[in-house]
């Protein structure tokens, strides 16, 4: 873990950030929002082969509104690393990661559709879970649990 | 050996619906509108353990056109609904639905964004069937009751209450009877 | 086979077949879109959301515990292994650990579920490629499995069996006694499938070669469980990071080579029998002791507490009327479920209530590798090939 972190210091200097987790978890915040896949890449090609997750947390009261979640896992040895991307703004956009993890194809998409954080160069932004026309992104804080509106789909 | 043999060469007297009812009510073509948890309990109903051809209403058609009896079993989301409805509309007169389990009747505890609260806004429901899943017993209960209102209703009855509920549908004011918004879960 | 075309000029379109999102063999509610060039499918569009319920936007809404209802309903043939994933993920955050006892009723909970799970896996993919008959046989022992259930928490289906540090209800004398009857019974019906399928030659051609999917895409795709074995490799949470005390218990991880829904079968159905061997052990060696921690801030009070002292009827109200205090922070906590790893990411801002919660689905990343998977495929195999995937809408959707 030591050595990962230490790799991406080297790579990207200031703009990482490592913060204790509550129970031993690691956590890895990359300021640079433009430098996310690169750090994938690198991150891939330093063992930890699989994205497990991707989601994101809204914070509406902070300056960055969206906190995106990369949960990595490394096979040999097991280790897990979550980094996380903190995103400016109402309807922020940030690269793609799909190219790199072909898994990370659905999972934005999951996100796009329920936060409305859009992804750069993604195949296929399109909503997955509510369908093409609904109006609102239904896990931002400020969407009632309810929804505002009854349209159904069509 | 058949009635036939009972009876001898003879000449029933009785009511024409009365006969074909009571013919229809053993053999219900149900059509599994699965969606959900209660879907995996109707499975169970189906298997050997329950075993559902003990009540005539085994032989499972997942056509809408050849079946006779809907049972929605599930949440129905928002998503979900013109499905549920264009698929009702396939199936040939005279048909009947059971809405199993807890989702599909009110919404069940999903009371979010995204789910029906409950399909009676949307199909004439006959028979309601309670439980989160509902055992594969209740479940068979939802079938008898099914196979008695076929047997009591007849069909003439069954229009004009269908029609009616529809008018209904048609009256109802979407902007105060079906408001979505609790302030309480809030 | 392209010269005869040339010859003849066949001018063919493409056909489109539309599967679900109510269809027999969708097992759920998915909707798929093939593209066909006559039998063999050029193109397939998934789309999912059918049965989105907003399970997550409705987690934020509830305290702790009364989120253990909602992961009944995420991957609904084996609830139990939902349960005490979320469980798991609420210690963790709270850094408490349940009883030794509650941890092997836990485990035994989580084998049972994997049973079953597998039971509806592999009873179901042999029911779309035509074998009605292994379906009928073997599902009575999943009744079986849920009249265990119904004994240790009340419910066939929806079991909401953990607690916040530990379970429910204790293991009686008559259920151990009908889980050691279900583990005498059980692996000669385990047998009996296998008789009916494992060498059936038409269940062999069309499983055989079907869905074969490499172990870098399988790992691209974030594949995890079954599905990941059966590309090849061995992984499993319960070996690589055991939580229960799964290091206690002596199995082996089965692996398949070439990834294709064979292969997949047959590990389920060596995980099934890997489950009966963890089951044995830890049925023999209950330890004593209570099944849920005796921190009433967190587990809710004995009913004689509650009925006859004023600290039990304090500390029972105030823990259902508020919850579980948690602190801040963030965790993320992983079990092995049936279908693969079953994540919780948890997000606290130090109340009652979760900030976020996120629900790491196995069969999500699974799922969306499935166009890749059929392409030069026919149209039937596809069936087979979604149904060893094992897709259950309530956690592919939420």
């Amino acid at each position: 873990m030591k050595q990962t972190i230490g790799l991406l210091t080297k790579y990207f200097g200031d703009s990482v950030a490592v913060e204790p987790g509550l129970r031993g978890e690691t956590f890895i915040k990359l300021k640079d929002e433009s430098r996310i896949r690169e750090a994938m890449e690198l991150l891939r090609d330093n063992g930890f082969s699989m994205l497990i997750d991707l989601t994101a947390v809204h914070y509406p009261k902070r300056e960055h509104e969206f906190e995106l979640i990369y949960n990595m896992l490394a096979m040999e040895p097991l280790l897990r690393l979550i980094v996380k991307l903190p995103l400016k703004g109402e309807k922020p956009e940030v690269e793609s990661v799909s190219s790199v993890f072909k898994t990370a194809n659905w999972y934005e998409r999951e996100v796009y559709d329920m936060f409305g954080v859009r992804f750069k160069n993604h195949p296929n932004l399109k909503r997955i879970l509510m369908w093409e026309n609904y109006e609102g992104h239904p896990l931002r804080k400020e969407f009632p649990l309810e929804g505002d509106n009854l349209h159904c789909y069509d | 050996m058949g009635i036939e043999t009972a009876l001898g060469n003879t000449i029933l007297t009785t009511q024409l619906s009365k006969l074909v009812n009571w013919a229809r009510k053993y053999s219900l073509w149900p059509m599994p509108f699965g969606t959900a948890c209660c879907a995996i309990e109707f499975m169970s109903m189906q298997a050997s353990h329950f075993d559902l051809s003990r009540f005539g209403a085994e032989a499972m058609r997942f056509s809408p056109r050849q079946s006779d009896m809907m049972m929605v079993m599930g949440t129905v989301t928002r998503k979900m609904v013109p499905v549920l409805r264009k698929i009702y509309a396939q199936m040939a007169e005279p048909k009947w639905v059971i809405a199993v389990g807890a989702c599909t009747c009110s919404g069940g505890f999903f009371r979010s964004y995204a789910v029906q609260q409950g399909i009676d806004r949307i199909l004439p429901v006959d028979v309601y069937v309670n439980g989160c899943p509902p055992r594969p017993e209740n479940m068979i209960r939802g079938v008898m009751e099914i196979q008695k209102l076929v047997e009591q209703e007849s069909l003439i009855d069954r229009k004009k209450r269908i029609t009616a509920f529809y008018e209904e549908l048609e009256k109802m004011n979407y902007e105060t009877d079906y408001r979505p918004a609790d302030k309480i879960l809030r | 086979m392209t010269d005869i075309k040339k010859e003849i000029d066949i001018k063919t379109d493409r056909m489109i077949v539309n599967m679900g999102p109510s269809h027999p063999v969708t097992h759920g509610t998915l909707h798929i879109v093939l593209e066909l060039e006559g039998e063999t499918i050029e193109a397939s569009h998934t789309n999912i959301g059918y049965l989105h319920r907003g399970v997550e936007k409705l987690g934020e809404y509830r305290t702790y515990q009364k989120f253990i209802p909602f992961t009944d309903r995420l991957n609904y043939t084996s609830s139990i292994n939902n349960n005490v994933g979320y469980t798991l993920a609420v210690e963790k955050l709270l850094g408490i650990q349940s009883p030794p006892r509650a941890q092997v009723l836990e485990v035994i909970a989580c084998e049972l579920g994997r049973i079953a799970d597998h039971i509806v896996c592999v009873g179901i993919n042999a029911v779309d490629i035509g074998a009605f008959t292994a379906f009928l046989y073997i599902f009575k022992y999943r009744e079986l499995i849920y009249d265990i259930f119904s004994r240790m928490c009340g419910a066939r289906l929806t079991t909401s069996y953990t607690r916040i540090g530990g379970v429910s209800r204790d293991l009686d004398d008559e259920t151990i006694r009908m889980i050691r009857d279900f583990l005498t019974r059980f692996p000669s019906a385990i047998d009996e499938l296998e008789a009916l399928l494992t060498k059936n030659r038409i269940f062999y051609d069309r499983t055989r070669g079907i869905g074969e999917f490499s172990l870098e895409n399988a790992i691209q795709y974030g594949y995890t469980g079954p599905c990941l074995r059966a590309a090849g490799l061995e992984w499993d949470l319960r070996k690589k990071m055991p939580y229960l005390g799964y290091e206690n218990y002596e199995f082996e991880v089965p692996t398949g080579t070439r990834g294709d829904v064979y292969d997949r079968y047959l590990v389920r159905v060596e995980e099934m029998r890997q489950s009966v061997r963890i089951l044995e052990q830890a049925i023999e060696n209950i330890p004593e002791g209570p099944v849920i921690i005796q921190d009433h801030k967190i587990a809710l009070p004995q009913k004689e507490d509650v009925y006859n002292t004023i600290e039990g009827l304090v500390s029972h109200m105030k823990l259902v009327m508020e919850g579980v205090q948690a602190p801040a922070g963030e965790i993320y906590c992983a079990t092995e479920a049936a279908n693969g790893e079953l994540g919780f990411y948890i997000v606290s801002d130090g109340g009652t209530k979760p900030y976020r919660i996120r629900v790491r689905p196995p069969c999500f990343p699974i799922f969306s590798s499935f166009d890749e998977q059929v392409q030069g495929h026919m149209v039937a195999d596809a069936v087979s090939i979604l149904g060893s995937l094992n897709i259950i809408a309530g956690e592919l959707d939420r």
